[in-house]
């Protein structure tokens, strides 16, 4: 049906698995980067229609390659929905400048993201 | 021996003289001719000249202070044989005593017996002075070695200025010093004056174990000390010759360095010469002045490690609460996910087992999600490091939102809920998402403790200061509570079970459950109740609860109506606050009669970074603006912007006064610094 992928990133193997699982289940397909490195080279290879972007993530952090993509021109429209614990560093830096489109906090309620990640790509 | 110089011209008065003093035992010399007696003085001391006047009364006196020159010691006596003559203006002044010619025997005698005397007295006198000269260094050295060891709290520096001190004063040949820090840390310092062979060195590192053990009784050692684990420290002055064991018979004093209870070492000093009592209370004084320094020092060592480590457990505070979430937050989502996408039937066929228990574990994910929710806010509350966002907001909207969240579960469990507001506005200066949790709390406590077919009424008001009783106020201190103005009071009241008198008083307390049978079956951790007094505390409001056993309870709190200056306080408070806790300072400006904002507007637009981080609250005629968030070198160079911009405007009648966070300022003395004004 939708041919539209979705870059899932996050250096946690299981919350990778369910949600990759989830939207394969919606016929969306699904790539995956465990770090940040491999996030902000994924997105600029492979273009995804949107990122679910964890924010603690080793090498680079969710933040930056959030900033990164959103300021360059060539990226900067993927919506980018980022998971977030919600710490205090963290609710600062929802107050900043990092560009994401949607702050969704852990633990979510995967079917609320999904309905979300629909929402964002107009399906 | 007295030893006298005799000149003089004659023959007859040179054996007269020389007869009846050699007679009378005195040892006498006898000078030929002037320069002989000039030698002979200059020479050796003589205690007394004896010297016939020249024809001429200023040759005489020449000569006279010739002979005063010539003398080392200073105080030889001068007799002058004179002529015998009434006239004063013909004998020279300068002589110390005087014999009219011809010589008479007797007279010569007692006037030497007396002079005698007399030097001897300035003899005694002179050597007096030199020892009070030596004493005075001394107590100088004494005293700089105080000002010194007063000046450092490093260990290795006091030794020092003790070993310094101690070569000042006594001129030793050899001082060993034993600084035992532990068991494990022993140093000997061996300052000498020359160097030493290595057996000397052995053999003082023995006598230094020898010593410090004589000091105790054999098992009541402070330290058991290993000679092998000994480090020796050697410092010589001079190297032409080198000192062996011979200084083991030099004259010697040791001393224990020791506060009352506290023990740090030994010292002992070694000179060739002989030691002096003088010498010897210098040392005692020297040594006890090193001890208290001493103990300080080893204070300060601690201190400053207590330091390191409180600095490492604050930052690790500040850690914790990021760290902690996310790692209890992750696998929680995974868990969470894992149930939901069994839930959604989208791994396989459910059965209505599977289905039963999966709920089950999806409804203890969420349970303890809150609960890591409510540690994780308590944690960031008593670290000082709970943010606050307040803005003009009304009331209404969180009110509606808790009311549509807990709307299905309150239907579920077969009670009414409903909002009773008529009131059209209702503005206050919160923090929306932190009143959210408070009504969240307060709904889902009552809808937890009443049955079913029971009632919840969420009520917003608005009251007078008048009209309260702070008689509830039980979980306040009455003496602090200050109302005034306008309140809007929300109550949730349910029908549920209620809450006995006894457990009334502790319902704020941390960590407290009420203990009944009911209550036991729906848990909790027991931290709501208290958090969401924090955050009514936040807001300037109040919090109370009435209850009646089995017939219901209603919780209530009071948030202060929005006008400018409340708002204002509260923002300057909650500032005030994060400045104290965190890397961030701010400033406050008062601006008197300023009517309105154009000027501020106008600034502005000249600053437009500035903007970002200014607050602007106007009251009757004046305008408060907060300028936050900055490093401070940014926000000194922002204020003097916005003063010189304002000293352009030369309104005589706007007066400006600034006051800057102080962390030595406790925020009520910050606040009358301020009204208090500078210019």
């Amino acid at each position: 049906m939708t041919n539209k992928t979705v870059l899932i990133a996050d250096d946690e193997a299981d919350i990778v698995e369910t949600l990759a699982f989830m939207l394969e289940a919606q016929e969306f397909t699904v790539i995956t980067a465990n770090d940040g490195e491999a996030a902000l080279m994924k997105a600029k290879e492979e273009r995804p229609d949107l990122i679910l972007l964890d924010v603690m993530m080793p090498k680079i952090n969710g933040y930056k390659v959030c900033r990164l993509l959103k300021f360059d021109k060539q990226y900067s429209n993927i919506p980018i929905l980022m998971l977030t614990a919600r710490s205090q560093d963290e609710d600062r830096a929802i107050g900043e400048e990092t560009g994401a489109d949607e702050y969704i906090t852990k633990p979510f309620d995967i079917e609320e993201v999904v309905e979300k990640v629909k929402e964002y790509l107009k399906v | 021996m007295p030893k006298i110089v005799v000149y003089t011209n004659s023959e007859e008065n040179k054996s007269s003289v020389i007869n009846t003093l050699s007679e009378a035992g005195y040892y006498t010399v006898l000078a030929n001719s002037i320069d002989e007696m000039l030698e002979m003085i200059s020479s050796s001391s003589a205690d007394i000249m004896i010297f016939e006047a020249l024809a001429d009364v200023k040759e005489t006196s020449l000569l006279l202070r010739k002979i005063r020159l010539q003398d080392q010691s200073g105080d030889i006596q001068i007799i002058l044989l004179t002529p015998p003559t009434d006239n004063i203006e013909n004998i020279a002044s300068n002589a110390d005593g005087y014999i009219s010619l011809p010589i008479n025997k007797a007279m010569l005698i007692s006037t030497v017996n007396s002079h005698l005397r007399l030097k001897e007295h300035l003899d005694i006198f002179s050597t007096n002075n030199s020892e009070l000269a030596k004493r005075f260094y001394q107590l100088k050295v004494l005293y700089d070695t105080n000002s010194n060891l007063a000046g450092t709290l490093d260990k290795k520096k006091l030794i020092n200025i003790m070993n310094k001190g101690l070569r000042q004063s006594i001129s030793y040949s050899l001082c060993s010093t034993l600084v035992i820090n532990n068991e494990e840390d022993v140093s000997l310092i061996i300052n000498s004056l020359l160097p030493i062979t290595k057996r000397l060195e052995q053999a003082l590192k023995l006598r230094a174990i020898i010593s410090y053990k004589s000091l105790f009784p054999q098992d009541k050692l402070p330290f058991d000390i290993n000679i092998e684990k000994i480090k020796t420290f050697v410092y010589h002055k001079q190297s032409e010759e080198i000192y062996d064991l011979e200084v083991m018979n030099f004259s010697n004093i040791f001393s224990p360095i020791a506060t009352s209870d506290k023990f740090f070492g030994t010292v002992e000093i070694m000179r060739d010469s002989k030691l002096s009592t003088e010498d010897m209370t210098c040392f005692q004084t020297v040594v006890s002045q090193v001890a208290l320094p001493l103990e300080s020092a080893i204070l300060y060592e601690e201190i400053q490690e207590k330091n390191v480590k409180l600095e490492k457990l604050e930052k690790l505070k500040s850690e914790f609460v990021s760290i902690v979430s996310h790692e209890l937050r992750t696998p929680l989502t995974a868990i969470k996910n894992s149930l939901d996408i069994m839930l959604s039937g989208k791994s396989g066929e459910l059965t209505d087992k599977m289905s039963n228990f999966l709920n089950m574990g999806k409804r203890n994910v969420v349970r303890l999600s809150g609960i890591i929710n409510d540690l994780l806010d308590l944690s960031k509350i008593e670290a000082g490091k709970m943010e606050y966002r307040f803005e003009k907001m009304d009331l209404s909207e969180p009110i509606n939102l808790i009311f549509s969240t807990f709307d299905t579960l309150a239907s579920q469990r077969e009670i009414s809920l409903h909002v009773e507001n008529e009131l059209q506005e209702s503005f206050v200066f919160g923090d929306t998402q932190k009143i959210e949790q408070i009504l969240s709390n307060l709904v889902s406590n009552a809808i937890k403790f009443t049955g079913q077919n029971g009632d919840i009424k969420i009520k917003l008001s608005k009251v007078t200061a008048q009209e309260l009783d702070k008689k509830k106020f039980i979980a306040y201190d009455i003496n602090q509570v200050d109302l005034s103005g306008a309140y809007y009071k929300i109550d949730v009241q349910d029908t549920g079970i209620g809450i006995s008198e006894e457990n009334l008083l502790k319902v704020f307390d941390k960590f407290r459950q009420i203990e009944s049978s009911l209550s036991r079956k729906v848990g909790g951790t027991g931290l709501g109740l208290p958090i969401a007094k924090e955050f009514v505390d936040a807001h300037k409001g109040f919090i109370w609860v009435e209850s009646e056993e089995n017939k219901g309870t209603t919780f209530s709190f009071i948030l202060p109506e929005y006008t400018q200056i409340s708002s204002f306080l509260i923002e300057l408070e909650n500032l005030y606050q994060k400045a104290n806790n965190q890397d961030f300072t701010f400033a406050v400006i008062h601006l008197k009669n300023t009517k309105d904002n154009a000027l501020i507007d106008e600034f502005l637009t000249t600053d437009k970074a500035a903007a970002k981080k200014m607050k602007i609250f106007n009251i009757k005629q004046d305008a408060y603006i907060i300028f936050k968030g900055f490093i401070k070198n940014q926000l000194d160079d922002c204020i003097e912007n916005f003063k010189n911009f304002m000293k352009t405007k030369k309104d005589a009648k706007i007066k400006l006064n600034v006051a800057f966070f102080d962390e030595n300022l406790l925020f009520n003395e910050f606040l009358e610094k301020f009204y208090k004004g500078e210019n």
